[in-house]
């Protein structure tokens, strides 16, 4: 390589110009987008020159004004549509319950493209358009379905879209674009200098502590606990980097369940929840026991291989679920600012049942602290177990609504603050030296209801209203070194 | 499908007309005050994106405004990404930095996509950047395209302020990395 000098600052912009193209050009950016278009700029464009560019337009070969290539489609999209209804009538199709918006296809080789995945706008950026492997092929599991029917006379091809109602398949296995491939590394270099940083919006830090579990006096090791639970793009990120290491079969173990919502009837939400950008920052759920622990593997080895590779000289962390001692204490004295409500915090106990006193005197107080400075508040002690769909998704809406501008598909500290705790949902906390695994925190508000979903984890190995978070033993603080009493 | 997209699907003098009012002042000014074309570029460059729009959206389906924003900007980026990096004042400083840092490369590489990804400074500037959390990152490549601090802090949420006193650290700091990225490559 040729000998490269220094740049400038005045350089540097110019790259950062390059960067914010490339960047813009593959990937639509519905934000930033909004933000251009809503800003008002000093310039006023010349009456002369408008009004030539809209006689160009209207003047054009072929003509826009002329409507025949509207027509023409409309056209071919009633024919369609007609060929549909009626093969779907005769009960031909293999009975997905998807709306067809991709693209149908006839043998004679007309096409009709109605897509709404925005994919090559500009005319060259597609990774899906142009490779063949791609097509109909979107990321996580949730194939574009192509429905072959066959009749005497032709062949029709329907793909539709699996977001609207996908039809799981629970071994197949998502074909991981280059372009997610991208995305998602680069999201995972985010949650690793977040952790390594142990960001203050992210994580909290505790001491050593002597204290009582269970009317026991025992001593707590020094940890650091996550302040919202592990998010569905953070999961997303990690099965997006299970298939890039061509780990199949973990991938399968830690797909998530999404036909849980449906069992439970909440159908949009199993057809968004963690498909959906945005709720990006809400807490996984529907993931099991065992993937929520091989996740805190990954994030453990992917955190050291990062020290490796950038030469930091740092003790490996270690990355784990919360045990229950930890979560109650962390809960109990205020940290993490863990949610709470009457009897949600409320930690059951087989040995002691629910307790619920000394408990919520202290978060009491935390609580009227942080309503003064947060309107929000209000949301966070929520106990949404039994809602209804729309009561679900009308409340999660009044979170996303304060965070409508911003990029998705990146870890934004300040919102995954906020929407986490605005869908929190019980957790999954193991008993320290036991096999016991308890189901803490909100979306249970009594004895009956935590052993009613107890019971639904049970059966399905993962619930709706069961998320995780992660707890860091960091060997490098000083602090963190054993108590010697 | 919103109200918009089903009248500008109809191609007809109106709707044109109804495109260029919603998204082709806003882009030309856009183009002109942040990417400092000038007016004929600019204008040229509008026509392109909006003959884009009219040409294809008929493909597409969008079930919000904002994703139609979203798609109208990626075009608009596209065409002024591949038609007219080459003509703004800022091209000919890619040049004098190429040549500057590496002659070479900037003979052998002649499409203006490819000497920007393979661009050894630009590799460094990404992996810098991915050190930095979100909002830095924004931050950044706002400003480079003459955004203003407040205009910014609307879009990060954070207070004009902290923006200001960031962004002079910062980009020192970012300058330095990207160095001292390209000395150890």
């Amino acid at each position: 390589m040729a000998n490269k000098g220094p740049i400038n600052e005045s350089e540097l912009d110019i790259l950062l110009q390059d960067l914010h193209l490339e960047e813009n050009a593959n990937v639509p950016n519905e934000n930033m987008a909004n933000f251009v278009l809503e800003l008002d700029y000093p310039v006023t464009p010349d009456p002369k020159k408008e009004n030539e560019l809209l006689t160009r337009l209207q003047n054009k070969p072929g003509g826009f004004g002329s409507g025949k290539f509207y027509s023409y489609l409309l056209v071919i999209g009633v024919v369609m549509i007609a060929l549909f209804y009626f093969y779907s009538q005769k009960g031909k199709t293999t009975g997905t319950h998807s709306n067809i918006t991709q693209e149908a296809t006839t043998s004679s080789g007309t096409e009709l493209q109605n897509n709404n995945i925005i994919n090559d706008p500009g005319n060259n950026n597609l990774d899906n358009s142009t490779n063949p492997l791609l097509k109909g092929v979107d990321t996580f599991g949730h194939p574009k379905k192509v429905v072959q029917v066959k009749t005497d006379t032709a062949i029709v091809k329907i793909k539709v879209q699996a977001v609207q109602k996908p039809v799981e398949n629970e071994n197949s296995i998502p074909f991981l674009t280059e372009k997610d491939r991208l995305k998602y590394k680069h999201i995972k270099g985010q949650i690793i200098v977040n952790l390594i940083k142990f960001n203050k919006g992210l994580y909290t830090k505790i001491p050593a502590y002597k204290t009582d579990y269970a009317g026991k006096a025992i001593i707590l090791d020094a940890f650091t606990i996550r302040n919202v639970g592990i998010t569905n793009l953070e999961y997303k990120t990690f099965l997006a980097d299970l298939l890039a290491q061509n780990r199949h079969e973990d991938y399968l173990k830690c797909r998530v369940r999404n036909e849980n919502w449906t069992k439970q009837c909440y159908y949009n939400l199993a057809d968004n929840y963690f498909q959906d950008a945005a709720y990006n920052d809400f807490p996984v759920v529907n993931v099991s026991y065992d993937a929520a622990k091989l996740f805190c593997k990954w994030l453990e080895e992917e955190t050291r291989l990062y020290m490796l590779q950038n030469n930091l000289k740092l003790r490996p962390l270690q990355v784990r679920l919360p045990y229950d001692e930890e979560w109650v204490f962390a809960a109990r004295e205020g940290y993490a600012k863990i949610a709470f409500e009457k009897g949600y915090n409320t930690i059951y106990d087989e040995a002691v049942g629910l307790v619920n006193k000394s408990f919520t005197n202290r978060v009491e107080l935390v609580k009227k602290r942080v309503e003064r400075v947060d309107t929000l508040y209000g949301l966070y002690s929520t106990n949404r177990y039994g809602w209804s769909e729309k009561e679900m998704t009308d409340f999660f809406e009044v979170g996303l609504n304060c965070y409508k501008s911003g990029p998705l598909d990146t870890i934004y500290v300040e919102r995954m603050k906020v929407l986490g705790k605005i869908g929190h949902v019980s957790e999954m906390i193991p008993q320290k030296n036991s096999n016991r695994l308890w189901l803490s925190g909100l979306s249970w508000k009594n004895k009956e209801e935590y052993q009613k979903l107890e019971n639904e984890f049970k059966t399905n190995s993962s619930s709706p209203f069961v998320g995780f978070r992660v707890v860091i033993i960091n060997p490098n603080d000083p602090e963190y070194k054993k108590p010697f009493w | 499908m919103t109200d918009l997209v089903k009248e500008i699907r109809k191609k007809d003098k109106e709707a044109i007309k109804m495109l260029y009012n919603h998204y082709g002042k806003k882009l030309y000014g856009y183009a002109v005050s942040k990417w400092n074309l000038n007016e004929d570029d600019a204008w040229e460059l509008i026509y392109k994106t909006l003959y884009k729009i009219l040409e294809v959206i008929d493909k597409y389906t969008f079930e919000t405004e904002s994703k139609f924003n979203g798609f109208i900007y990626q075009v608009f980026i596209n065409n002024l990404r591949n038609d007219y990096a080459g003509k703004k004042s800022r091209y000919i400083d890619i040049i004098k930095l190429e040549e500057k840092h590496d002659r070479e490369l900037f003979e052998k590489e002649e499409h203006t996509e490819e000497r920007v990804s393979d661009n050894p400074y630009m590799k460094c500037l990404k992996k810098s950047l991915e050190q930095l959390e979100d909002w830095k990152r924004v931050l950044l490549l706002m400003k480079a395209q003459n955004f203003s601090y407040e205009e910014i802090s609307k879009y990060v949420d954070k207070p004009e302020e902290q923006l200001k006193v960031y962004h002079l650290r910062a980009k020192q700091v970012l300058t330095d990395k990207v160095n001292k990225c390209m000395n150890n490559s």
